[in-house]
């Protein structure tokens, strides 16, 4: 259970907007901070605040401690020991450009094969269509049906030729919680036979911050994640490298802190993936709130959040259902979703929708998500989606059904 | 402020009312611009005589309901008109055509309509 004054412990969840409370149903962009995290960053910003790694004055050795500390505690989070798995970077879309470059550039050449699905968040997407275009690589696409399940076995690929396969945990259009496992052993049983191995690249975007993630027991090479859609500041986010393949891993960025030596004529990188990884001066702050984060939400329990947004999202569905021009995109039934329903009400379209039910406090999002392909393959411009977190509450839920009535009464539909 | 006093009964009556939101098969001109924030998207096509005067409109467009009741709106101003009208119109003229106040994010919706216009070229024959 999660308390039911949690609202309090947000500071943003105090004000009024157009006169009304603040019902923030737009989770899956952005979560909210606790004060709790806002006020470790606030105490290391007031007291120790120096460059990491390269000073070696009192304040630079405690923050290079804070910073390495911060790295345990999200290496922790999501399930790994080895702190040196986990390197900062700006988000998820910076994360899985690292590896497109770092990990792609170094191992992809002509006539490999890429595969991605078709329901890839456009930073999961773009990445790989370039990283292909640059290599004269394939670019191969997972089909989904209308519950998202891929459609492994339409695949029609050379399996010998597949280097890379990269999905999304879970969707941030269809809410649907990909079974990661099983996709990550039928697509390496279909590569057995000509004894090749593909590298895994899970965006978890979606999924760390929702339930319990253990990267070990999923089988990826690698897990990217942003820390603003887990109650962390903007600008910091992670990624997960498995360290057997620390050896494939090349360069992503040039600059301080990821050489060994550089003189006029040659350059030799740092052999720590983290060091080499992570150039320039890193995000301290955002590391230190990362990290506070993960505390907040392992304090709270990921199993919580997950029935709590489980049982609302049910609520959300019924509720929704009920309305006649309601219609929703991906399974009906909650079971395998997390608490994000795309949906239409016939008659409005989403992005009116989301203006109306702005003037009522109501904040969801509308348009294409940011997953262009898939709206298109379904012949739809753009959807309307209210997406759940571990302080919504079902006050919340009411206020975007009666916001939909009053649309629909603007609209005049029905 | 509240922000949506711009649903008025005048902008709902151009939304549900649009003749020229129709397929010309016989056109002239052709033009498309879309919104990529929102998913707007009009695509425009001309029908003109032969002093170049604006026969007929016709346009899809799968937006919201601003830019699509925008586009109703335009059409119905450039019908019997001169082509090179397009070259003179401005987003203040759009903005314009009702009195009501849109916010800055819903003006980019009411001009898409006037952007496709813009971008209109020869059909190729
Ligand atoms: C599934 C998924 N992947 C990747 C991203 C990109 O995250 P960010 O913009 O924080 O880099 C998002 C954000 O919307 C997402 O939902």
């Amino acid at each position: 259970m999660i308390d039911k004054n949690i609202k309090k412990q947000f500071k943003i969840f105090q004000q009024k907007v157009y006169g009304k409370p603040l019902r923030y149903l737009d989770n899956a962009a952005t979560t909210q901070m606790p004060n709790d995290v806002l006020n470790e960053i606030f105490e290391y910003e007031t007291k120790y605040r120096a460059n990491v790694k390269r000073g070696n004055h009192y304040l630079s050795e405690k923050s290079t401690e804070i910073y390495e500390n911060a790295r345990k505690t999200v290496a922790d989070f999501i399930g790994t020991n080895i702190p040196d798995e986990l390197i900062f970077t700006s988000g998820a879309t910076d994360s899985l450009n690292l590896i497109a470059r770092a990990w792609g550039d170094k191992n992809i050449s002509e006539g490999d094969i890429i595969l991605v699905s078709e329901i890839e968040h456009h930073s999961n997407f773009i990445p790989w269509f370039e990283l292909a275009k640059r290599k004269n690589a394939k670019l191969e696409i997972i089909k989904v049906d209308n519950d998202c399940n891929f459609l492994l076995n339409d695949l029609d690929i050379d399996f010998s030729k597949l280097k890379l396969v990269a999905f999304t945990h879970v969707s941030n259009v269809l809410g649907v919680v990909n079974n990661v496992k099983n996709i990550v052993k039928s697509i390496k049983k279909k590569c057995e036979p000509f004894d090749v191995t593909p590298r895994f690249v899970l965006d978890g975007a979606q999924s760390v911050s929702h339930f319990g993630v253990n990267v070990k027991s999923l089988g990826v090479d690698f897990l990217a994640f942003s820390g603003h859609k887990m109650c962390a500041p903007f600008g910091i986010g992670g990624l997960y490298i498995n360290r057997d393949i620390f050896d494939e891993i090349g360069e992503y960025k040039y600059g301080g802190g990821m050489i060994d030596s550089v003189f006029l004529d040659k350059c030799k990188y740092n052999s720590k993936v983290t060091n080499r990884l992570e150039a320039g001066t890193p995000n301290v702050s955002g590391a230190v709130g990362l990290a506070a984060a993960c505390k907040f939400l392992n304090n709270i329990g990921l199993d919580n959040i997950f029935d709590h947004e489980k049982e609302l999202a049910s609520i959300m569905m019924n509720k929704l259902r009920k309305i006649n021009e309601t219609i929703i995109y991906g399974p009906v039934d909650v079971k395998h979703k997390s608490g994000l329903i795309t949906f239409n009400i016939g008659g409005i379209p989403p992005h009116d929708l989301a203006t109306i039910l702005d003037t009522e406090g109501v904040a969801i999002r509308s348009g294409h998500h940011c997953v262009m392909p898939w709206h298109m393959e379904q012949d739809l411009k753009t959807t309307a989606r209210a997406s759940l977190y571990l302080y919504n509450d079902e006050e919340d839920i009411d206020a975007l059904i009666s916001g939909i009535q009053k649309a629909k009464k603007i609209f005049k539909v029905n | 402020m509240t922000n949506n006093n711009f649903y008025t009964k005048e902008l709902l009556f151009y939304f549900k009312n649009q003749p020229y939101k129709k397929v010309l098969t016989n056109f002239d001109y052709v033009g498309e611009a879309g919104n990529d924030h929102c998913g707007d998207n009009i695509k425009v096509t001309l029908k003109v005589d032969k002093n170049n005067k604006i026969e007929d409109i016709g346009y899809s467009a799968d937006g919201c309901a601003v830019s699509q009741s925008y586009m109703s709106m335009l059409s119905e101003r450039l019908i019997g008109k001169d082509t090179s009208i397009i070259d003179k119109i401005d987003d203040s003229f759009v903005k314009n055509l009702i009195d009501i106040e849109l916010t800055p994010s819903r003006e980019k919706c009411a001009t898409v309509g006037l952007r496709a216009l813009k971008n209109l070229v020869q059909k190729s024959r």
